[in-house]
């Protein structure tokens, strides 16, 4: 039998691993049975490392070691927005690396982004090497379908390290879709509805048998289920003040308690109306003394106190069907994912906006792994079906057809489902041209592969050399845009502006990694480079920390 | 479902493809409906997605492959976009020997580096050198000409100066105000 290939949702809050098993996706528990592991790493003495439940656990108590809700950050700039925020809300310490990228600063040890991640990976690898009884050596990862180049890279880098050939990335609705439609034999147009713990995506998509296209997607990487625990605390905090006169936000130790219980009553309010919350012994007073936080959160105030955020994914979802051409009449399915989903309140606001009952068939928490493991087995054993005829793929388990299920009809030949996943790429993309505005070659929503070739002309008179700028985003100012990459075509005849032809062409491959090359029309002198999107990390640190990983000691 | 096509066939197909247009990749009639290229678009991608042939070792047919469906996705891309596709269909109209693929706009490029200034090492061919590159950029061709000049004279030897004031004699012939100076 083939080497077994995972699908990995490396999620926010919680991470899950699948593997298809006789054409089954089948989500791999850990050694106590659980379907899910907590994406929180934490550090104790001598280079130990915690990941998972067991670092969970001692988060409250271990705040400034412990690092959760990493994905926020991951392949992000330490000046952005997000970056910013986050160094608000953060109970550990948030760093500025040597590339302007991010870095988590643990007992004056500083860890890398994709590295945290890569924790958190081996602990699934491990999960499924315990459960499957032999090495894994190959992934597909999921992402949010909004994700840049460099948070998808980021991400790859963090497989790498993890001791993973990562065969490819996906998108979390997507892989939400495939999970869903995989061996029905649907022809519906659907919605993945996936609100996760950091992070917000709609995708629609068109599924004619085993052939999944994805026709639109849009998201919003910084709004999920955390956003929601904030909102609570937030509430919380401001009784507490208004009641002992201190902000208690200010202390760390408060802060986190706050935060846990908060996600404890969102998670309660899936299942009643009304929760309440008490922590005993919770923040000093003005005159320091040590006072509880009681009170209670009841649905219809939880509903105000998120109201703007579930406006914001009809946004999204309003920007979704635009781009697909359609309108919310069009879809014959809405599928939720993430966590925050199973909040009545919001399966209700999804029913309202779609006009119809949202799916609740596939479990929101385990969708996502399953259709990694669908792509990962699709990749697996494509283009090794062109058997020469009589002789069958003879195994060393041919001998055991007595023992097999008579439920399944026919065994071997052509029982396993088979899927395609045709995806676009989520963002536009394009470089700069005069006066600072971007020039799209590849529009976003553009089926992949592609390559697409534009003609450029010089801008200046006597022009003789001409810099290329990659953007990635949707907005008409380059700088508004994420820059990918640059580089320089010289050598030029000098001649008046628009004289001299240059052509660019982009080639996106599956994998989403672009190439770009620019040709001199007249030399036919050409410049090629391969944008490897900029994880924040060089290849020489990656396999650094590739060594580094495998020697701590995780538990 | 389509069958699999042999190695053979895709490297045909491969090799054909440039003379092929969007109608022509995807197999369908030129009055085809949205409904009709999905379906066909459904179909190619079954037996040519690169996905279909992602574990094979063959990098030709893989090359061939990849090629073929990027011209796949394209053409679904353009043809089920009634705007676009009106444009090709204008296009192909045009001309046969119009290139298969549609035709994009050209741009000028942002981020420029335009060639360095020159410079002189005489103050006074510098000052007059200024005043010309100053004129150039305003389109007053025959006042840079003018001021090149007059660098020049200071410092004889300069290509750069040279270089602009070959510059300015040619924009000022081709604008036309080749003036001369003594002419009241």
């Amino acid at each position: 039998m083939a080497e077994k290939v995972i699908g990995v949702d490396l999620g926010t809050s919680f991470s899950c691993v699948s593997v298809v098993i006789d054409g089954n996706p089948v989500v791999i528990p850990d050694k106590d049975g659980n379907l899910t592991t907590p994406s929180v790493v934490a550090f104790g003495a001598e280079n130990q490392r915690l990941v998972g439940w067991k670092a969970k656990r001692q988060m409250v108590y271990n705040p400034a070691n412990t690092v959760s809700s990493s994905k926020r950050l991951i392949g992000r700039k330490f000046f952005s927005q997000e970056v910013k925020k986050a160094r608000e809300i953060m109970p550990y310490q948030i760093v500025e690396g040597p590339h302007s990228d991010v870095r988590i600063r643990v007992q004056s040890q500083d860890y890398s982004l994709p590295e945290i991640g890569s924790f958190v990976l081996s602990k699934m690898k491990q999960i499924a090497e315990d459960y499957l009884g032999e090495t894994v050596r190959r992934a597909v990862i999921t992402v949010p379908a909004y994700f840049n180049d460099s948070q998808r890279q980021a991400t790859k880098d963090a497989g790498e390290i993890a001791g993973l050939e990562v065969l490819r990335i996906i998108n979390e609705p997507t892989a939400a879709a495939l999970s869903y439609g995989y061996g029905r034999d649907l022809d519906k147009k659907i919605v993945i509805y996936d609100f996760g713990g950091g992070t917000f995506d709609v995708s629609v998509l068109d599924i004619i048998g085993d052939v999944f296209e994805v026709v639109s997607t849009a998201g919003d990487t910084y709004l999920g289920g955390d956003d929601i625990d904030q909102r609570i605390a937030g509430y919380f905090a401001q009784k507490f003040q208004e009641a002992y006169k201190t902000n208690p936000l200010e202390n760390k130790l408060a802060l986190q308690k706050l935060i846990e219980s908060s996600e404890n009553a969102k998670i309660q309010l899936s299942m009643q109306d009304e929760v309440s919350v008490m922590i005993p012994e919770f923040s000093k007073d003005a005159n320091g003394t040590m006072r509880p936080l009681n009170g209670t959160l009841t649905t219809t105030k939880l509903a105000d106190l998120i109201y703007d955020l579930i406006q914001k994914t009809f946004k999204v979802c309003d920007e979704a069907l635009q781009e697909a051409r359609m309108t919310a009449g069009d879809i014959d399915e809405v599928i939720m994912v993430g966590g925050p989903t199973k909040l009545p309140l919001i399966r209700q606001a999804v029913q309202q906006y779609f006009q119809r009952l949202p799916q609740t068939d596939v479990d929101p928490d385990l969708v996502v792994a399953m259709g990694a493991a669908i792509q990962a087995a699709a990749l697996a054993e494509s283009g090794v079906d062109e058997q020469p005829e009589g002789t069958e793929p003879s195994q060393a388990g041919d001998t055991t057809d007595i023992k097999r299920n008579p439920l399944i009809k026919d065994p071997g030949a052509a029982a396993k489902p088979s899927s395609l996943l045709i995806d676009v790429t989520p963002l536009s993309l394009g470089i700069e041209t005069v006066g600072g505005f971007t020039e799209r070659l590849i529009e976003r929503n553009s089926p992949v592969p592609t390559d697409q070739s534009r003609i450029f002309t010089t801008s200046a008179d006597n022009q003789v050399q001409v810099k290329i700028r990659v953007y990635q985003g949707e907005s008409k100012k380059a700088a508004e845009n994420d820059l990918l990459g640059e580089f320089q075509l010289d050598g030029l005849r000098a001649a008046p502006r628009g004289d001299v032809k240059i052509e660019v062409t982009f080639e996106l491959d599956a994998n989403g990694i672009l190439h770009v090359t620019a040709k001199d029309l007249e030399t036919n002198k050409q410049q090629v480079i391969r944008i490897a999107a900029s994880s924040g990390l060089t290849r020489d640190e990656v396999a650094k920390m590739k060594q580094n990983a495998a020697r701590g000691v995780t538990t | 479902m389509a069958d699999a096509l042999k190695k053979d066939e895709i490297l045909g197909l491969a090799s054909v493809l440039a003379s092929l247009d969007y109608y022509q990749v995807l197999k369908v009639d030129r009055k085809a409906v949205l409904n009709d290229v999905k379906k066909a678009f459904f179909r190619e991608s079954q037996v040519l997605h690169p996905d279909k042939f992602f574990a094979s070792s063959d990098v030709e047919l893989k090359g061939a492959v990849m090629t073929i469906y990027k011209r796949i996705a394209e053409a679904y891309a353009v043809l089920r976009d009634p705007e676009m596709r009106a444009k090709y269909d204008a296009q192909i109209a045009a001309g046969a020997d119009a290139s298969k693929r549609l035709e994009k706009r050209e741009a000028p490029t942002g981020g420029n580096v335009p060639a360095a200034d020159p410079k002189a090492k005489n103050s006074q061919a510098q000052k007059y050198l200024q005043l010309g590159l100053m004129a150039l950029r305003k389109g007053d061709f025959s006042g840079a000409e003018m001021n090149l000049q007059f660098a020049l004279k200071f410092e004889p030897g300069n290509d750069g100066i040279a270089k602009k004031l070959a510059e300015a004699k040619e924009k000022a012939k081709a604008k036309g105000d080749t003036k001369d100076p003594y002419k009241i």
